[in-house]
């Protein structure tokens, strides 16, 4: 029988020369790991020193042999440094990998042998003295957790210590979004979530540059099926592009006796509602408007809350994202030759509408004019001194500052969109503009045909035609789309299928290429690849680099004059007559 | 014209950040040279994913079946070896259950993040099986509980008092990781997980030494991450009381011999308690009427302390540290730049649309702030109602909420012995049998 | 005894529903959630475009030489004789003696092709992902050389300790359906 041991409970089972193995080699076990893990700890210090990226001591070696090339002995030098540290760079991972095995080893070895010591000498249960009074042991846990829950309370407070010098008031401040009664002033869209979107014409920036995180397929084919997601037909037509917010894709129809705002699901196109707007009143009598325009040109704009409509007859309507109508109004019939065009766009809670109307400037019917998004008021009007125009604004931050960009012949004007106050004008455009101004590098660039490619560079005073312009370019200038940039590139497309690259920053041509299609949706950049969408509907997708690649082309079967959409993995296109969802 | 003067100009006048120009266009060959295709190994397939997540069904209802059915602490054991071979060494650890909460979270407040149908399975499978079975998870297929419950070689007993303070922390854990998840700033049990780096033998050394600590502590305390850290654990705690086939000690009925009380390393015994005295009936009940009344005030107190330290909170947040950085810098109250504002500026994107992002980051983390301090008192809160509260138990117990399953008290149980055959032997077990 | 059984039952009917309840709850939350995407959900990867090579990609990643190394895109290179890649900014001279070599593990070989075409080639078990040669590239050549984590290394972690310290949000996670990011048409998967 085994020796009694001190607790006075006797151990069972076992032989006592077995114990003292399993003892011994725990023991040796132990001082095993202990030794290697050692080693592994001593290689790791001495290895950190020497990480062979820069080690300083080859960064002198090279400077010297900078300042005396021809040092044969130098060099020497170096390519023996160079050898040293990367084979003890290599010669230390594979210690560190094979001492690791070991160290493993040797613990599974020491736990093992423990557990088989400690087997050995199991002890039979033996209760000692009555338990404790539950009482008393709540009583003692009540203190203890009330200590614990007072600092943990005290370190949240400790938290929030000291948050006056925090620059996030700074700077919330000058973006607008202050605190107010320690509120957000609304629960606005974030900007990850607008970017992640397609809220408005030409995109989250409304410069035709999708979001870094969209990857749509390079290949599909309308006619066969491949790779749509679905097609579904669009009631009323309408040359207004998809807009999509998360689940949503939202469309406008109209023709001269009826006007609807579409949503459909992303998902399956299922049309989720459709909405009549303005069926009496003012713009009862519909306006002449070209054909090539029709009577809902102009693309819907929504904040993630509410998608906004404007069409030819003036009416303007506010919608939630689930159909219900929140406001309606008629800003007037324009005075249009072709019909009005241009697209609302969001700036903050701002609604902004470039409503040029009138054959002459003299005419004095044009007008810039923010709504709020809420309730629909006028918040201000600015008067411009353009005849009618085609173009859409664009909202460009800068420095702490927002500027709208506005197009027309043959003034670029930017406004405050705070008050609508003008801060600078630049004269370069002439003829019926319809291209919309971009914003890229730091730049923002205005064409239409007739006129130069100008960029310009923003923030200035008063009229900058002579100060302003960084440059201005004059070949393959279009009359219908927009230029669109990856920030080092500028390409534009015509009408008749030329594509014209510049490079941004100095506005030299890098090449030029005809794909003699007929073309009035505007280019898009995504990632590295630039999307044209043809009237026939055929996508045609460059590479975005300095010399003419063509990637693919990829066929709707059916003809498109709107621009499209491409959020996440898919791509949006509105034909003729119905809307596509294209996908892997 | 400016293409004429050829690469040298081009080398001085283009930026660096330009990637993928043709500045030299690939050449032609004359000698039909092969140009080697960029080798792009493939992650590991989804069939295998598919595999791990039947693995550990098979292994939780295994776990159930030994643990309930077989009551074999060697069985229990073997599962254990190999739930730490191939979930902890062979799968490195990841996904573990643990670390899906955050995908959970992630996949609730960001609808652009898609919840891998893996990582869902994961999360939800051991919650599923603690709902009929118990903490089956935890005894024999969690490999971080196993680790653990391998090396403990002299557990020390715990006093209960300091067991119940100590088991809140998984729940401001748990708190913090939702926090930290929900605003899309940071995986916190990922990052401070101790083990992952054991299971893969390398790491920053912060892990290593962590993992080195933990394996040590685990040795002379029953699996100190499960009872006091382990913020998966507290979703188990909630849904293991209402396990339909419950671990009980007793194979039998309790005939109160108090053999297993000291049984359970990890202090999941209840003993019963005494009988109580009619003339304490009323005690406690003004306490009691106290701690329900204070509770709404720790909640409100919590949650105003969330808001206000916020601020700070969000500074866990990349881009909000960089617009906080590109604010200072750009206001000349700091010189120099950091990687990440050189990397900002190099992009171009306006500032304003960063100190926007960053504001409107620190309004989420108000409100998760506020969240999470309220979280904060009502634990606390609850904790101090439930400590006030006396329930009647007549016999020994596993406390339903805290028991990892591990199979460990059967044995010290006479009436196993008796279920199982084994007859005692007297002679070396005097004082068990002079106690009954 | 008869009450204590009675109340016994009366919990454990309780109980039924609360597991009712909880089962609904834990499979509804999570089909709420809508698992979906590929099986294997996403792994991480490196968006060339936003890439600073700040080096971090060596030193962060949790496995001992990191994931992350560089891979060659050919049909971009400009096979060049004096690669920025694989030189210093400055070689003293255009051979593959160390003093003149940018990759701090000579993990780059150079093969002459023809006149006055040279091929360069990572050597993978020898790259520690540091970025030099990329950078080098990315600066003064096509781009051809980009880092890009290797996923037959990569554990893929729940959450990658690169992505954590990378200073230019270049950590992304993309389907395992199409794990890499290469730039070009013809490298890309």
């Amino acid at each position: 029988m085994p020796s009694t041991n001190g607790s006075g409970r006797p151990p069972v089972g076992g032989s006592e020369a077995a114990y003292r193995a399993c003892v011994h080699i725990a023991v040796f076990a132990a001082l095993f790991s202990l030794v290697v893990c050692g080693l592994l700890v001593a290689n790791w210090l001495q290895g950190r020193a020497r990480f062979p990226v820069d080690p300083p001591a080859m960064v002198a070696l090279k400077a010297q042999l900078a300042k005396r090339p021809a040092d044969e002995a130098l060099k020497a030098r170096i390519r023996r440094l160079d050898r040293e540290i990367r084979e003890e760079y290599f010669g230390r991972k594979a210690f560190a990998e094979g001492g690791s095995l070991l160290l493993l080893a040797g613990v599974v070895v020491f736990v093992a042998a423990l557990k088989g010591a400690k087997r050995l000498r199991r002890r039979l249960p033996k209760p000692g003295d009555p338990p404790e009074d539950p009482r008393r042991i709540a009583a003692r846990a009540r203190v203890v957790v009330a200590t614990l829950g007072v600092v943990a309370l005290a370190g949240l407070f400790s938290l929030g210590a000291g948050a006056g010098r925090d620059p996030a008031r700074e700077y919330a401040r000058a973006v607008g979004l202050e605190e107010r009664a320690g509120r957000p002033r609304r629960r606005a869209a974030s900007a990850r979530e607008l970017a992640r979107n397609w809220p408005q014409f030409r995109g989250p920036g409304g410069s035709g540059l999708a979001a870094p995180s969209a990857r749509p397929p390079e290949h599909w084919d309308g006619t066969k099926g491949t790779n749509i997601r679905w097609k579904v037909p669009v009631p009323l037509p309408g040359e207004n592009s998809p807009v999509v917010w998360n689940d949503r894709v939202f469309l406008s129809g109209a023709d001269e006796k009826q006007r609807e705002v579409y949503c459909f699901a992303a998902a399956d196109g299922k049309l989720l509602w459709r909405q009549p707007v303005g069926t009496g009143g003012a713009g009862a009598t519909p306006p002449n408007v070209s054909s090539d325009t029709g009577y809902a040109a102009p693309t819907l704009a929504t904040d993630g809350e509410r998608v906004f409509a404007l069409f030819a007859t003036g009416h303007l309507a506010c919608f939630t994202l689930d159909g219900k109508l929140g406001w309606l109004r008629n800003l007037g019939v324009p005075d249009n030759m072709y019909g009005h065009a241009s697209s609302p766009v969001l700036h903050e809670n701002r609604l902004i509408i470039q409503y040029d109307q009138g054959l002459s400037a003299e005419d004095g019917k044009s007008a810039l004019l923010a709504l709020d998004t809420a309730t629909g008021q006028t918040i201000w009007e600015t008067k411009r001194p353009v005849p009618n125009s085609w173009s859409t604004p664009l909202v460009v931050s800068s420095g702490g500052t927002a500027e709208i960009i506005t197009c027309a012949n043959p003034w670029v004007i930017a406004y405050d969109p705070k008050t609508g106050a003008e801060k600078w004008r630049v004269e370069c455009l002439s003829g019926d503009v319809a291209p919309t101004p971009i914003a890229a590098g730091g730049l923002v660039l205005a064409c239409n045909i007739g006129a130069p490619l100008t960029a310009i560079r923003p923030g200035g005073q008063g009229d900058v035609t002579q100060s302003a312009i960084a440059w201005s370019a004059t070949d393959g200038i279009p009359d219908v789309t927009s230029p669109a940039s990856n920030g080092e590139l500028v390409w534009l497309v015509t009408t008749d299928g030329l594509v014209t690259c510049y490079d941004l920053k100095s506005g030299a041509k890098v090449w030029e290429h005809s794909l003699e299609r007929m073309f009035w949706a505007s280019p898009t950049v995504v990632g590295d690849r630039l999307y044209l969408l043809d009237n026939e509907g055929m996508m045609h997708i460059l590479a975005t680099g300095r010399t003419f690649r063509q990637l693919g082309t990829a066929p709707l079967g059916e003809s498109v004059n709107a621009s499209p959409a491409f959020v996440g993995d898919r791509v949006y296109i509105r034909g003729k007559e119905n809307l596509y969802c294209i996908g892997r | 014209m400016r293409r004429s003067l050829g690469p040298a100009l081009a080398l001085l006048a283009l930026p660096a950040a330009a990637l993928g120009e043709e500045r030299f266009p690939p050449p032609e060959f004359s000698t039909g040279y092969q140009m080697p295709a960029p080798t792009t190994p493939p992650p590991r397939a989804g069939t295998l994913a598919v595999l791990d997540v039947v693995l550990l069904a098979v292994a939780l209802s295994l776990a159930a079946y030994l643990v309930l059915k077989r009551r074999s602490r060697n069985g229990v054991f073997a599962l254990m070896l190999f739930s730490l071979a191939y979930f902890g060494f062979y799968r490195n650890g990841c996904v573990c259950p643990i670390g899906a909460i955050q995908n959970v979270v992630v996949a609730a407040t960001d609808r652009s993040y898609a919840l891998p149908a893996v990582v869902a399975a994961f999360f939800a499978l051991p919650l599923l099986f603690a709902l009929f079975f118990g903490r089956v998870f935890c005894a024999a297929v969690c490999p971080m509980g196993a680790v653990q419950d391998v090396v403990l070689a002299r557990p020390a007993r715990i006093p209960p008092w300091l067991e119940h303070a100590l088991g809140l922390l998984p729940y401001l854990y748990l708190g913090a990781a939702v926090l930290f998840a929900a605003t899309g700033s940071a995986f916190v049990i990922c990052n401070y997980d101790p083990f992952v780096s054991f299971f893969r033998m390398s790491g920053t050394v912060k892990l290593l030494s962590l993992g080195a600590a933990f394996l040590l502590l685990s040795m002379f305390v029953g699996r100190p991450y499960c009872r006091f850290v382990c913020p998966y654990g507290v979703l188990l705690r909630w849904v293991a009381p209402w396990a339909r086939w419950p671990v009980t000690i007793t194979p039998d009925t309790c005939t109160q011999c108090r053999l297993c009380e000291e049984s359970c390393p990890f202090g999941a015994i209840r003993v019963p308690t005494p009988e109580p005295d009619p003339a304490l009936r009323h005690e406690g009940r003004g306490r009691l009427a106290v701690l329900l009344l204070l509770l709404p005030v720790l909640v409100a107190a919590g949650g105003w302390l969330g808001a206000h330290g916020s601020g700070r909170l969000a500074r866990a947040h990349a881009r909000v540290q960089l617009a906080d950085r590109v604010w200072i810098e750009e206001q000349g109250k700091v010189r120099g730049t950091t990687d990440a504002s050189e990397a900002f500026r190099k992009h171009g994107h306006p500032t304003e649309e960063l100190y926007r992002e960053a504001a409107e980051l620190r309004f989420r983390f108000r409100d998760a702030g506020r969240l999470f301090g309220a979280w904060v008192g009502l634990v606390f809160g609850l904790k101090l109602i439930l400590l006030s509260i006396r329930r009647r138990r007549d016999n020994y117990e596993a406390d339903r909420a805290a028991c990892l399953a591990c199979a460990r008290c059967y044995r010290s149980c006479p009436q196993e012995h008796a279920r199982l055959g084994l007859v005692i032997d007297e002679t070396e077990v005097p004082d068990a049998v002079d106690q009954r | 005894m008869a009450d204590n059984s009675e109340r016994m039952s009366r919990r454990e009917f309780l109980a039924g529903k609360v597991r009712l309840a909880g089962a609904l709850a834990v499979c509804g939350g999570v089909a709420l959630l809508r698992p979906r995407g590929a099986i294997a959900g996403t792994v991480w990867q490196i968006d060339p475009n936003k890439c600073t090579q700040c080096g971090k990609c060596a030193t962060e990643c949790v496995l001992g030489p990191s994931a992350v190394k560089c891979v060659h895109v050919h049909a971009m290179c400009g096979h060049c004789e004096l690669c920025f890649g694989f030189f210093e900014a400055q070689p003293n001279a255009l051979t593959t003696a160390a003093e003149n070599q940018r990759c701090p593990t000579g993990a780059i070989k150079r093969r002459f092709i023809e006149d006055p075409y040279f091929e360069y080639v990572i050597d993978e078990p020898l790259c520690i992902g540091c970025g030099k040669c990329v950078e080098g590239c990315g600066t003064f050549g096509n781009g051809s050389l980009q880092l890009q984590v290797r996923h037959d290394r990569c554990e893929n972690c729940n959450q990658c300790a690169i992505a954590d310290a990378c200073p230019s949000d270049a950590f992304v996670r993309v389907p395992a359906t199409r794990p890499y990011l290469l730039k070009s048409a013809e490298g890309e998967q």
